[in-house]
């Protein structure tokens, strides 16, 4: 009895688990299913690769490049050499209506706004409303985070410092006369960023200047940024759309960020054809880095902006299953015909 | 079988020396004739092989014996001493091609050539408990020996060659695409993906699926490795682990993450990818390829995984699901303790837009399509003698190599297929 005890005491568990002997399904490819399933899904990606297609190519889009230093025939930008407050403009005709509503971005190249130092150089603290960053910025903003008087820049940092401040207004030229197209520019930038993630400070004395006391305005900024905006009250302090949509990092060197849309009244439809003339209020220096600026008109639709690589990989991947399921079925035929054979 | 065996008794006369020349020669020219030998010889004889006398031939005994040795199908040492089964183990050991040895005892006198051995094998019975504790593994009878190394050895050596070569490769696919946006990005050391995507990638992603297959993965189930011996030569020799194997994963990585980061990269040629116009930023393009990489990897090891319990469902299934719910809550919270808000939102922004949701599915089945295609098209190393045949569906008669039939050829009634 106890020798029997000794004995089933040394055993191992003998579990489903710890034998190997857990229930399993062990897949079964065959012909009959991958050869079918390479069809469907070389199918299925043919019709999305076409879909995408078809829909990126009915996307119209203008650009223009505006960089000063080119002599072009659609612009006098090259006036603007010295590249600070200068106005030009840029002429276009539209030949076929543009379909609305129009996106209008602005581009630069060569600007690497995802460079490591640059984008760790914020303080997001300030950025959340949070009043006590406001005499204290964060060292990441070195060197945006006193001015030479040693006070606190509000927002500080090189993010906030580089916004683009080209401004933009578009005409239409009907019987010799300019006629503004008017932007909308609501809703720009995320919504999360505008409701969320970006708080103003709390009024002081129902003042948004007040709330800024005691700071001062980024280096390279014309005004403060609670007074960024003058025609329009709520788009101040750090909620303004065109502040937000800067301080989201492009991801590339060439980059595009939205600027306006053309949404209302008679241009809701699209931009009829006709001559066209965008002026520009010209101070973002480019060229000291050998970066180029660019506007962008152009559609959205359900897949985004223009961009002709993701219906062309579908299809060039949906062609490639097609393909690879009839090398299948020639392998199949061929050595399953002589085994019935014999 | 025919074999001649070749006795090694010593007779006072003959020298040792000439004799194991004498019956290497003999062997060679018998060695063309296709046959099989077995060498028998007793410890007294081995000793004067194994420690010669201080003589100008004597050196060339050892090479000699281990020569015939080599070219004998079995060889029985008998009236050993410990010391002398050691020095036997460590002769084939140091031979030509290093092989790995095992060596199986149940007494006191085998322990030496247990410790000496690379696989010692102590079995628990009569005479004591020196050799099972000695050993690296113990067994209670000698027949359990062929579970322990058919079933059990084999299904270890696939495991964890399996588990190395994955954790290059995934980690290689993790990097490279970090790597290329360096070019990128001014050389600046910009991360592409966020902090917490790093830090969590390698233990909270990827490792469990990977640990569910080294514990339990059966490439070919137990049954048929036990009945089918010349199964274990297919990962003799360290098979898996060779450059053939390595470099095939090496490459797969880097066309991995390849294809990874330039689809994204050409994705955001025109980086207004949502319907209502608004722009991606850095965060949403390093998002992509991450949701892209930790999908490839799993489904990876999901299409390598030959033997589903519900462990390796979970695993598998519910490491893609961690990694959805973990973005949406990283995401969702503005956490006070982070110094930037980077990741707010963003992968909850990048869902919305089609056009991201349709390059992460291209993405990721061009990057598992050479693997699909390798299963497809794979021939089996070996025929299995399949003895416990299924019944057979509407392929008619069974051939014994039906369970090594390619993809393409098999029927609904074959059994799983080895892998690499």
């Amino acid at each position: 009895m106890k020798k029997k005890e000794e004995e089933t005491s040394n055993r191992p568990d003998n579990t489903a688990f710890t034998q190997q002997r857990l229930p399993a399904w062990q897949p079964m490819l065959s012909a009959g299913i991958v050869i079918p399933g390479f069809v469907v899904i070389g199918l299925a990606f043919i019709g999305v690769g076409v879909a995408l297609f078809v829909t990126s190519q009915s996307i119209q889009v203008l650009e223009r490049d505006y960089t000063a230093g080119d002599e072009s025939s659609d612009h006098n930008c090259s006036l603007c050499v010295n590249e600070a407050s200068c106005l030009c403009a840029v002429h276009f005709t539209l030949v076929q209506q543009f379909e609305g509503p129009v996106f209008f971005y602005y581009g630069l190249s060569n600007y690497f706004q995802n460079h490591r130092k640059y984008g760790v150089s914020r303080d997001d603290y300030q950025l959340s409303g949070d009043t006590s960053y406001f005499t204290d910025p964060q060292d990441y903003c070195v060197p945006y985070q006193y001015d030479s008087k040693n006070r606190p820049i509000v927002p500080c940092g090189s993010v906030a410092n580089s916004i683009f401040n080209d401004t933009f207004k578009l005409y239409q030229i009907v019987g010799g006369q300019r006629k503004q197209v008017p932007f909308d520019g609501k809703g720009i930038s995320w919504w999360t960023d505008y409701n969320l993630k970006y708080r103003n400070p709390s009024l002081v004395d129902g003042s948004l200047a007040k709330a800024f006391n005691g700071t001062v305005k980024p280096v390279n900024w014309p005004r403060a940024v609670y007074e960024l905006d003058t025609s329009d009250a709520s788009n101040n302090g750090f909620l303004n759309q065109d502040f937000l949509v800067w301080m989201r990092r492009a991801a590339l060197p060439d980059f595009r960020k939205l600027y306006r849309r053309i949404t209302e009244g008679e241009y809701e439809k699209g931009l009829p054809v006709g001559n066209y003339s965008l002026e520009i209020n010209y101070n973002y220096p480019v060229r000291g880095f050998g970066g180029r600026k660019k506007v962008f008109f152009s559609n959205v639709t359900w897949m985004g902006g223009k961009n002709q690589f993701l219906g062309i990989a579908y299809l060039v991947i949906g062609s490639l299953c097609i393909f690879m399921s009839l090398v299948m079925l020639i392998v199949y035929a061929k050595y399953r015909f002589p085994d019935e054979d014999s | 079988m025919d074999s001649n065996s070749v006795p090694g008794h010593h007779t006072p006369t003959a020298s040792p020396g000439s004799y194991c020349t004498h019956t290497f020669l003999s062997i060679q020219s018998w060695a063309t004739a296709n046959q099989e030998y077995g060498f028998i010889i007793d410890g007294a004889t081995l000793s004067l092989v194994l420690n010669p006398s201080p003589d100008a031939n004597s050196s060339r005994y050892k090479s000699l014996f281990l020569q015939i040795c080599q070219n004998c199908c079995a060889v029985l040492c008998c009236r050993m001493a410990p010391l002398q089964k050691a020095q036997i183990v460590r002769m084939v050991k140091n031979s030509k091609g290093s092989p790995i040895t095992l060596s199986i005892g149940d007494g006191a006198n085998d322990v030496s050539m247990i410790l000496e051995a690379h696989v010692g094998i102590g079995i628990k019975g009569k005479e004591g408990r020196q050799a099972v504790r000695n050993s690296d593994y113990a067994i209670p009878k000698l027949k359990h020996l062929k579970k322990l190394l058919l079933a059990h050895g084999h299904l270890y050596y696939v495991r964890i060659a399996h588990l190395v070569q994955y954790f290059f490769y995934k980690n290689l696919c993790f990097i490279l695409p970090q790597f290329l946006y360096q070019f990128f990005c001014g050389y600046s050391q910009q991360p592409l993906y966020d902090a917490a995507y790093l830090t969590m990638y390698n233990i909270c992603f990827t490792s469990m699926p990977i640990l569910a297959y080294s514990l339990l993965e059966q490439h070919i189930c137990i049954e048929v490795l036990m009945d089918n011996a010349t199964l274990y030569r297919e990962v003799a020799k360290n098979a898996m682990l060779r450059w053939g194997p390595f470099v095939y994963w090496t490459i797969l990585g880097v066309f991995q993450g390849l294809l990874f980061f330039f689809g994204v990269r050409y994705l955001f040629s025109n980086p207004a990818l949502q319907d209502n116009g608004q722009v991606f930023g850095n965060w949403s393009y390093g998002t992509i390829v991450f949701t892209v990489l930790v999908f490839t990897v799993t489904l990876k090891l999901a299409l390598d995984t030959r033997h589903w319990t519900w462990i390796n469902h979970f695993v598998i299934w519910g490491s893609l699901a961690f990694y959805v719910f973990f973005s949406f809550f990283w995401g969702g919270i503005i956490w006070p303790f982070l110094r930037q808000q980077r990741l707010y939102f963003v992968f909850a922004n990048m869902l919305s837009s089609v056009s991201a949701w349709l390059v992460i599915i291209l993405l990721i089945l061009l990057s598992l399509l050479p693997d699909i295609l390798l299963l497809v098209f794979r021939k089996p190393k070996s025929h299995a003698q399949q003895k416990k045949p299924r019944s057979p569906a509407a392929g008619g008669p069974q051939s014994p190599q039906a369970s090594a039939r390619p993809l393409l050829m098999r029927t609904f009634s074959d059994e799983s297929n080895t892998v690499i």
